[in-house]
């Protein structure tokens, strides 16, 4: 009797608050009552030419979607910010004054334009318009564009030690170069930190900080910023007014945005595990980064679909190249030797479809992908790794392998390196710290001998972190900046690349950091969410959901 | 009572220079720079001391410190470096899913702490009496983050009855849908304070229950829950009262995990992601006014026992 007291209190406390709250089937989320059903006509009053006819089965208009962030967005200034949980947001609300297609190629965004290797031209798009109805005009981009050379490091060394600036011709920007600019058109259209178009008045009250006031958020793109609730969610709502580009065939960002979906909830959610769990309960449509242990439980919920997207991040170790006894090179080139690529991935990523083998620090689908290693990479050959440690001047010290567990791949690849190069008689001490004391620890030549790293791919090789001398690592050449700058100074991408073959295999002969492979992200949504991003950076512009 | 009172806030405050000074010490002795974290994997050396410099983190710490200070007398915690906002605001912002939070777990861990204490000091060495401490010790013994999982996993996932994630201000969904979201991580965090609670209702109940006065009123033919209720409880009041104001002092700081694991926007989880960041400010900010709570919350149980039992005298 007694127990079934107690048992029942239980139960009964538990259940209060369901019963109070008209206990039903679905978890509540956070998303407000008046949320409209989805409809398959769009809610713009001016629909765009471009849109497509809705079809049965094809994509409708409506809903919310909530899809999450891995921090809280601190700023939502596209321009300024360099953080990518900022950026998600952001590039909803600001537009680029030129668009990227998934492969690189550049097409109209809130600006059209020609270029000709020499004089660059951007007149600004017809029918465009700012969130509060105003129509873009040369004049803001003019001012967006000296706030952008002001601020970011990129436009500078791009384009405004390339060029005479931007200069108001009429009804046109016109930038004249006086050296060649390979990179003039991706950094304007990049995601992080490309020219984003602003109203010249924005431009002008924040001139070299980040707009902090949240009505001073007034962008160009397919939706309009409506609140931030810190630590929650960034919310924003399809811009009525919004004019998708006609850009036939382009892909990514430079495909038409349409803003299938009413609004867009942005939540902040750091643990992975809670990511998906929320995708799981229906708090959330879309959850990025299933850990390895939760893909059979998702695959085969009938409620969810997994999808699969690359994530431009290759899984790598940095070897201090300025101090102690990783300088060198031979014992570097012994590490590579004794390592099965196949086995570094998978302590990194958990699943054999969670990876691909690449020996290179572009990705794959890149038009920059070359797979030249000198035949080195995933070549595990351990005579040949003893040849080249016994060339060495490896004593039997004791290497400093400095990592993180806030990332599972850094970790576990760290571990995996010290067990194969342990086969050759390689000490490696595994030291885990957390993130914030592996970026201060990695920077001090002093500190250790090899960090993981996790390396971005990016829209150019030049780019890519370990090319700037003073970035950790330390690794500098002099060969390493001839070819850099004879990737700097044509536009000729047959001759860039070839240099940046040889840059490659110049990587490979030193061997100054080493690439496992590439990530590959796997991303859990709701069954009835369709046409998620298809690019390393995430937007939800073209998302859309089946009608309820 | 007055002059008690004053007292104590008198005396709290060497308490509260020190927490400050340690903690102003500490979260720079330890590795990581803040403009490190603020600015990416690709920031270069001279980016990075540009922002430091840009931040004032390279001026002495003892200037840093007394003008922190300066600030604090003032109502001024600094700006956090990553919101770029003052902490004072970052910190009342996310009050409010905290507060709530605590004093929801502190409510169902003294509910369940005290019933399963007078059960078993009701039934001394009896079946219940060794059921309810075996499941004290287990409530002590079970992290709160493992409790909440395993409440995510059953009533969430399996049985969607609650949310698993997320948070609605009491301005937004009213209270019954605040109290909602956090019926699980009050659980979670109410279920391991209840064991402590329970082992010293059983001990403060066991000692009243053999007094004089309880005989005497089982003599007078008092029904057993009056006796219970009104005159033991009553008399074993105090301790439960210490223990119950110390789990509502640990449940303020110790939220941070529950709060990572149900992704509730409160204090717990922003000293969480301030550590990981570096924000020194709002992780001064966090940890000093923790310890204000800690004092006041002190400060309140001891003002409670005059209360409860008009016997005592301040001093």
């Amino acid at each position: 009797m007694k127990s079934r007291v107690i048992a029942l209190l239980l139960v009964a406390a538990l259940c209060l608050t369901a019963l109070l709250n008209g206990c039903t089937s679905k978890p509540a989320t956070t998303e407000p009552a008046t949320t409209e059903p989805a409809t398959t006509e769009p809610a713009t009053t001016e629909p765009a030419a471009t849109e497509p006819e809705p079809e049965n089965e094809g994509p409708v208009y409506g809903g919310v979607l909530k899809v999450t962030i891995n921090t809280d967005a601190t700023s939502l200034d596209a321009m300024m910010t360099s953080s990518a949980d900022n950026q998600v947001p952001a590039t909803h609300i600001f537009e680029t004054a030129l668009f990227p297609d998934a492969g690189g190629q550049i097409w109209p965004g809130v600006c059209d334009y020609t270029f000709d290797g020499e004089v660059l031209t951007l007149t600004v798009r017809d029918g465009v318009t700012f969130h509060n109805g105003d129509p873009v005009t040369i004049d803001d981009v003019y001012a967006s564009s000296q706030r952008w050379l002001a601020n970011v490091k990129a436009a500078q060394k791009q384009i405004g030690d390339k060029s005479d600036g931007f200069t108001v011709d009429g009804d046109s920007i016109v930038v004249h170069f006086n050296q060649p600019a390979p990179l003039a058109l991706q950094t304007l259209a990049q995601y992080d930190q490309g020219l984003y178009i602003m109203p010249k008045a924005i431009c002008e009250k924040y001139p070299d900080s980040d707009i902090n006031v949240e009505s001073d958020l007034i962008g160009t793109g397919p939706y309009k910023f409506v609140e931030h609730k810190a630590d929650q969610y960034v919310r924003v709502a399809r811009y009525d007014g919004y004019v998708p580009t006609a850009n036939e065939g382009a892909t990514g960002f430079a495909k038409p945005k349409m803003a299938y979906c009413d609004e867009i909830y942005f939540y902040s959610v750091n643990d992975k595990t809670t990511r998906i769990t929320g995708v799981q309960t229906g708090a959330y449509d879309i959850g990025v980064g299933v850990p390895s242990n939760m893909l059979a439980e998702m695959g085969s919920d009938p409620n969810l679909r997994l999808e699969f997207s690359d994530l431009g991040i290759m899984a790598c170790a940095i070897f201090n190249n300025e101090k102690g006894p990783c300088t060198d090179k031979n014992l570097r080139n012994a590490i590579l030797a004794c390592l099965d690529m196949d086995e570094m991935m998978l302590a990194a990523q958990g699943d054999a479809s969670l990876y691909r083998l690449n020996p290179s620090y572009m990705m794959t689908s890149s038009a920059w992908f070359t797979d030249e290693s000198l035949g080195k990479y995933n070549n595990r050959n351990l005579d040949k790794a003893k040849e080249y440690l016994a060339a060495s001047s490896y004593k039997g010290e004791t290497l400093r392998f400095v990592t993180t567990n806030a990332y599972d791949y850094f970790y576990n690849t760290a571990l995996r390196v010290a067990q194969f190069a342990g086969e050759i008689g390689i000490t490696i001490d595994v030291q885990s710290y957390d993130n914030a004391t592996l970026k201060e620890y990695r920077s001090n030549p002093d500190m250790f001998d090899i960090f993981s790293g996790g390396l971005t791919a990016k829209a150019d090789p030049t780019q890519i972190a370990f090319m700037d001398d003073s970035w950790a690592g330390f690794w500098k050449n002099e060969k390493k900046t001839e070819l850099l700058d004879t990737m700097s100074s044509t536009t000729d991408f047959d001759t860039r690349y070839a240099a940046w073959v040889d840059l490659q295999k110049l990587i490979y002969e030193e061997v100054p950091n080493i690439t496992f492979g590439e990530r590959i992200n796997p991303i859990v949504c709701r069954a009835n969410v369709h046409d998620i991003f298809e690019t390393t950076n995430k937007y939800y512009w073209n998302t859309w959901k089946d009608a309820e | 009572m007055v002059k008690y009172i004053l007292k104590r806030i008198i005396s709290a405050i060497p308490t509260l220079i020190i927490v400050s000074v340690l903690i102003f010490a500490l979260v720079r002795f330890i590795p990581g720079s803040p403009a490190q974290v603020m600015l990416g994997d690709d920031a270069t050396p001279d980016e990075i001391a540009a922002m430091e410099e840009k931040l004032g983190l390279n001026q002495p710490i003892v200037f840093q410190y007394v003008k922190w200070m300066a600030g604090v007398i003032k109502g001024d915690f600094g700006d956090s470096i990553y919101y770029h906002e003052p902490v004072l605001k970052i910190i009342t912002e996310r009050l409010e899913p905290t507060w709530i939070l605590v004093v929801y777990s502190i409510l169902i861990g003294t509910v369940l702490g005290m019933f399963f204490g007078i059960i078993a000091a009701l039934y001394r060495n009896r079946f219940l009496d060794k059921l309810c401490m075996v499941l004290s010790i287990l409530g002590i013994s079970m992290p709160g983050f493992w409790i909440g999982m395993n409440l995510i996993i059953l009533l969430a996932v399996k049985n969607p009855i609650f949310p698993s994630v997320g948070y609605m201000s009491i301005a937004d969904g009213g209270l019954s849908q605040t109290l909602y979201f956090l019926t699980l991580p009050a659980f979670a965090m109410g279920i391991q304070r209840s064991a402590s609670i329970a082992r010293v209702t059983r001990s403060s109940m066991l000692d009243v229950l053999g007094d004089d006065y309880i005989r005497t009123a089982r003599a007078k033919g008092l029904k057993k829950t009056k006796i219970v209720f009104v005159h033991a409880l009553k008399n074993a009041a105090n301790p439960i009262l210490t223990q119950v104001g110390i789990s509502v002092a640990h449940l303020m700081g110790g939220s941070v995990v529950i709060e990572k694991l149900f992704n509730v926007p409160g204090i717990g989880r922003l000293a969480y992601d301030s550590i990981s960041r570096r924000d020194y400010p709002a992780i001064q900010g966090h940890v000093l006014f923790v310890a204000v709570v800690y004092v006041v919350i002190n400060l309140i149980i001891d003002l409670l026992y005059k209360v409860n039992d008009p016997r005592i005298q301040y001093n």
